[in-house]
């Protein structure tokens, strides 16, 4: 896989297999990689859904694979957030290479909610999850059985996603 | 195996003094890339008729200046903080990403 092939899947994710929930088709930042055009990173924030939600994506091509990658997803009328990456920066237990963030984000909590939450439910302060080597369908999948299992074109989201 | 974070030795911007914001960013058509590998023109994402911005070096400029508003630090104590694990969450990764990129391409 090189930078183009990666950008027309990604393209077609949000296209073509998704549409029905994507809120408005996202435009895409890249930065080619400086010494191999078929290298480089794609990212976009504030990717919206139709019901409000919103997910931030980055991915790194690197010798034909994804290397780095960072999918979070939010719901602003909760603050939740889930948050799959692999940052490259590997500390243990501490912190595996490829973890989960699980937690409500201050900026979209209500106040009193946050009164009642522990600390580690915060924002970033909670465990770094070990977790398996995400795919990017497949977090998009969690997405739609989780909160667009009603959409009447769920089944065929999952299924052109291939999870 | 573990692997330890990792700190840089110098500064990627000594003497400049980066002021932005993201909504300023000007969506810019880049031309062919050049493949290194083959040597060979290579048909530029732009061209795919998809929704692709290609950055330039004012555009990654412009959003890490927004390491101060999200981090209250400046990039290369930014950069610090992320490779010793004391900031989190997406926009770290990402700044994190592009200020590499910036200091393997312009530094």
């Amino acid at each position: 896989m090189n930078l183009r092939e990666r950008a027309t899947e990604i393209k077609g994710i949000f296209y073509s297999s998704c549409k029905d929930i994507i809120d408005e088709p996202p435009s895409f930042e890249i930065i080619p990689d400086i010494k191999y055009a078929d290298y480089g990173t794609i990212f976009e924030e504030g990717i919206k859904f139709i019901d409000g939600s919103f997910l931030n994506f980055l991915e790194e091509i690197k010798e034909e694979d994804i290397g780095r990658y960072g999918y979070e997803y939010i719901r602003p009328d909760t603050g939740f957030f889930f948050h799959y990456q692999n940052e490259g920066i590997e500390n243990g237990i501490r912190k595996p290479l490829n973890h989960l963030h699980v937690g409500i984000l201050k900026k979209y909590a209500n106040g009193n909610l946050l009164d009642y939450l522990p600390e580690e439910l915060k924002e970033h302060k909670g465990p770094h999850f070990k977790a398996p080597e995400i795919k990017f369908n497949e977090f998009m999948g969690m997405i739609i059985v989780c909160f667009f299992a009603d959409n009447r074109s769920c089944e065929d989201m999952i299924r052109s996603l291939g999870v | 195996m573990t692997q330890k974070p990792r700190t840089i030795e110098k500064s990627i911007f000594r003497e400049k003094k980066i002021k932005a914001s993201v909504s300023s960013i000007k969506k810019k058509h880049s031309g062919h890339l050049q493949s290194c590998v083959a040597g060979k023109p290579v048909k530029s994402i732009q061209e795919m008729g998809a929704p692709f911005h290609i950055m330039d070096k004012e555009d990654i400029e412009k959003e890490l200046s927004r390491i101060k508003e999200i981090f209250n630090m400046n990039p290369d104590e930014f950069y610090k903080a992320w490779k010793e694990d004391k900031v989190h969450g997406f926009h770290a990764l990402k700044f994190g990403c592009l200020y590499e990129y910036y200091r393997n391409a312009y530094a």
